[in-house]
């Protein structure tokens, strides 16, 4: 029942906090949206709330710790209320493929995709709630540290080898992932207590559910960005149909589902800022990019990505070379910052570099390349993303926020391609373990991407708009 | 125009023939039809691991043997593996959770004995094309199956269950065989893995194939380049089937790895449905390590006090990693990461190890050694391959 209850008070505060941001949402693909956005926000909150007293040196964890973020209900309702009778409209938008299809073919179409995918979110559900925990970092990472604490009853802070072994009073835990981001394991804990224990079919629950928030929360932000049912239902199937994604959602304790989730609805707000100027998106991306390296270290790499997207789009109307360099700037500030603070990211990143690349080029391009093109992780996505830019390379051009949205992704992509061609990444690109999870931060991107380029909409996007 | 459109249709299914033709393992010279077929029957394979019986239908294996295997061979007439190409197998009843390794033994090198994961079928004919087996040479003079539990992704006590080999067969180069051995490779059921969650391909121990995502891209293009050469479809008249074909791509590619994600999704369910939470959550892949856990928890009088510091060392990274897991919430640190620190450091501390070689406790001075020196340890017990010791002293 509790676990039930825990349920029901993250999604609440998930959705609270999204009518505080933005306001009540007035149609269904608003409310779904809404929702998909609500379950990430709503769980890592209560991990966030439930994390603080620890942070602040009280060690004790209590078993009733899951109905803690109970306290911000009145909060944040007193705000949603505040906000609810704000009206909100979305622009009626056209895209090419529901120009194509006649609507009889375009329902028939999107039932066929809807059985599809509500059949593997079956399976996956199925999949979590049965099998225990597997993947290898998530019992050697987050689950490892979220166990010790709940069945601990105490917080203990991790630390490296030489601390754990100087400290007399065994008052510190050690792992092989001592200074990974904690958020997820305290997710685990929060729910752990929820179930009044290490009970790891109901902790593999949040995977399945992530994956379906993913999908509902793109849906959503895709048809406030204009694009119509079917197109924003085809994506959405896209999406949903992503073997490696799925393989996330099916077998759950890792991060990158998380971080994938957080990424592209963080620039999906940062796009929807750029275009209908709510200032609520803005604050939305932000909060969604400052949660990125609480997830997992290369977090951090994605949040300055938002944030450099943040400053091309509030660049606009400059020239381009003083938005390049500006964004250079920003760049270089959050690298001197975490040098300042040595935080584990920069650090790690350093350690890869300096050792230098450690797989064979060929090697590295063509296991980078099977991962993309020739094995089962992304069906045809990547043959897809450079054919629908050149198909639609002149919508691209003429939509500033689709431009943006392109470097960035460029961005990233190439950004990978150096990680593992010039530092010791190279490794688990040539053994498979690492390359197709760092591409699933970004694929759902690319997904978002390509959804947005088939709409027929010119700049600004102020015309035609009906009420939602 | 419906000239034209029959012209296109032909020329769509000659590509896709030519696309597939290529794919196929097998001179476009092969028969149609096998021209030699061995016929080796169930009945015909000795049980070599496990209990086993002839039946009415084949070989009946009715348990495997105490290290959670089965093995059947027969000895073979000197076949010749250039004159085979595929080998047809079936079973009846196949456990889900099991792995399938075809063996066999050559009289080139008949000390060694090649093993090779092939598709599990449940109820069926599976088929393997031979050529995608480096060892399959020379002149085969033994041939066999084997059965165990996944590694590593299947509770070794869960994953048995009766069934009945019924018979296998060699097949000399064929159309037929190849295709067969083609659509096994690229439909046949996979089971998770833990490279599952990397790359979905790598993550099976089978014989490298063919990828199915290129001829699918290929044939997909096939169709719209022929569109435009010989329809004539130009601008936006490309758009519609274009789109369809890749609509019928990405929808082909994603049945079969919905049928792929259903199989796996019943082998979980084989081992796991039914039971209670609880009990899912103890039925592991690596019980010998959880029990090893238990049994260390339990010796030390159930304690997690977070003062009793634990070393964990053992013969593997995932032995150590999940041992560390099941030991949670004592205060675990593992050896490769730490070390054994300074006899100060680690004084009053627990040592377990599991599978380690390379320390040595000799009881008669009580010294645990390894090839840099010795150090005073205190052994708790020694079960074979899980070992506790006590680090001598009181920690200050």
């Amino acid at each position: 029942m509790s676990v039930l209850m825990a349920w029901l008070l993250a999604l609440l505060l998930g959705l609270l906090l999204m009518v505080a941001l933005y306001g009540r949402p007035r149609s269904p693909a608003a409310w779904v949206g809404a929702a998909g956005y609500a379950v990430p926000l709503g769980l890592l909150g209560c991990a966030l709330l439930v994390s603080l007293p620890a942070s602040l040196g009280w060690r004790e964890l209590p078993p009733s710790l899951w109905c803690w973020p109970a306290v911000l209900l009145p909060l944040l309702g007193a705000l949603a209320w505040r906000r609810s009778d704000r009206a909100r409209a979305v622009p009626a938008g056209r895209a090419v493929l529901d120009d194509l299809v006649p609507p009889r073919w375009a329902r028939a179409a999107l039932m066929v995709m809807l059985v599809l995918v509500a059949l593997r979110a079956l399976w996956l559900y199925q999949e979590a709630w049965l099998r225990p925990l597997f993947g290898w970092d998530a019992w050697l990472a987050w689950s490892a540290k979220a166990k010790a604490w709940l069945l601990g009853g105490e917080a203990l802070p991790f630390v490296d080898g030489q601390a754990w072994l100087d400290a007399g009073d065994g008052g510190v835990r050690t792992s092989l992932a001592h200074d990974y981001p904690e958020l997820l394991s305290w997710l685990q804990v929060w729910m752990g207590s929820a179930a009044g224990g290490w009970r790891e079919p109901v902790i593999n629950l949040v995977w399945p559910t992530l994956w379906l928030a993913l999908l509902a929360g793109c849906y959503g932000q895709w048809r406030a960005l204009a694009v119509p049912r079917l197109t924003a239902g085809a994506g959405t199937y896209v999406l949903a149909s992503l073997p490696l994604a799925n393989v996330h959602a099916a077998l759950p304790g890792y991060a990158d589902l998380w971080v994938a989730t957080l990424f592209v609805f963080a620039v999906l707000a940062t796009v929807r800022w750029r275009e209908s100027g709510d200032p609520s998106q803005l604050l939305l991306a932000l909060l969604l990019a400052a949660l990125l390296p609480a997830i997992k270290l290369e977090g951090m790499v994605w949040t300055a990505g938002v944030l450099a997207l943040m400053l091309w789009f509030a660049l606009r109307g400059r020239r381009l070379l003083f938005r390049a360099l500006t964004v250079l700037a920003w760049v270089t500030v959050l690298l001197l910052v975490s040098w300042w603070w040595e935080l584990a990211w920069l650090r790690q990143t350093i350690e890869l570099f300096t050792l230098g690349p450690a797989g064979n080029v060929n090697n590295v391009l063509t296991a980078t390349g099977a991962g993309l093109f020739t094995q089962y992780n992304w069906h045809l996505l990547w043959y897809l993303l450079p054919v629908v830019v050149v198909w639609r390379r002149r919508a691209m051009l003429a939509n500033p926020s689709l431009l943006g949205l392109g470097l960035m992704l460029a961005g990233g992509l190439g950004l990978l391609l150096v990680l593992f061609l010039c530092t010791q990444a190279g490794r688990w690109a040539e053994s498979f373990t690492a390359v197709n999870r760092l591409v699933l931060h970004i694929a759902p991107i690319a997904v978002s991407f390509m959804v947005l380029l088939l709409r027929r909409r010119e700049e600004p996007a102020e015309p035609s708009v009906r009420p939602a | 125009m419906t000239h034209r459109r029959l012209l296109y249709a032909v020329l769509v299914l000659l590509a896709w023939a030519v696309v597939l033709v290529l794919l196929v393992p097998v001179p476009v010279t092969a028969p149609l039809q096998p021209e030699r077929i061995e016929k080796l029957d169930g009945g015909s394979f000795i049980p070599v691991l496990g209990r086993s019986q002839v039946g009415e239908r084949g070989l009946d294996i009715r348990s495997m043997d105490v290290d959670e295997g089965a093995l059947q061979v027969r000895p073979l007439p000197g076949v010749q593996a250039g004159d085979f190409q595929v080998l047809r197998y079936r079973f009846e009843e196949f456990p889900r959770n099991l792995e399938l390794v075809l063996v066999f033994r050559t009289r080139e090198h008949p000390e060694d004995v090649q093993a090779v994961t092939i598709p599990t079928v449940v109820s069926g004919t599976g088929t393997v094309d031979l050529t995608a087996i480096d060892a399959w040479r020379g002149e085969i003079v033994e041939l066999g199956f084997a059965q165990y539990p996944g590694p590593q992704s299947v509770p070794p006590a869960s994953a048995f269950r009766p069934f009945t080999l019924v018979e296998a067969q060699l097949w000399s180069p064929s159309w037929r065989g190849a295709w067969a051995a083609r659509m096994q490779d690229w439909f046949g059921p996979r089971s998770w893995a833990l490279l599952s969650l990397s790359a979905l391909g790598p993550d099976s121990a089978l014989p490298k194939g063919r990828s199915l995502v290129a001829p699918v891209v290929l044939g997909a293009l096939a169709a719209v380049l022929l569109g435009v050469l010989v329809l004539g479809w130009r601008g936006q008249a490309v758009l519609p089937p274009a789109i369809l074909a890749v609509a019928l791509a990405w929808l082909l590619l994603d049945l079969r790895w919905l049928h792929g994600l259903h199989a796996r999704y019943a082998s979980t369910g084989e081992i796991y449905s039914g039971l209670p939470a609880e009990e899912r959550q103890r039925r592991l892949p690596d019980q010998a390590l959880y029990d090893s856990a238990q049994m260390v928890r339990r010796v030390l009088g159930g304690s997690s006090e977070r003062n009793l510091r634990v070393f964990v060392d053992a013969g593997a990274d995932f032995q150590r990693a999940r041992l560390l897991y099941h030991l949670l919430p004592m205060n675990v640190a593992p050896v490769n990461m730490v070390g054994l620190g300074t006899p100060e450091q680690r004084a009053g501390a627990i040592l377990v190890l599991y599978n380690v070689e390379r320390l040595r406790y000799d009881a008669g001075d009580g010294m645990l050694r390894d090839a840099t020196g010795a150090m005073p340890a205190i052994e708790l017990f020694d079960l074979g391959p899980l070992r506790v010791y006590r680090f001598p002293g009181i920690r200050p």
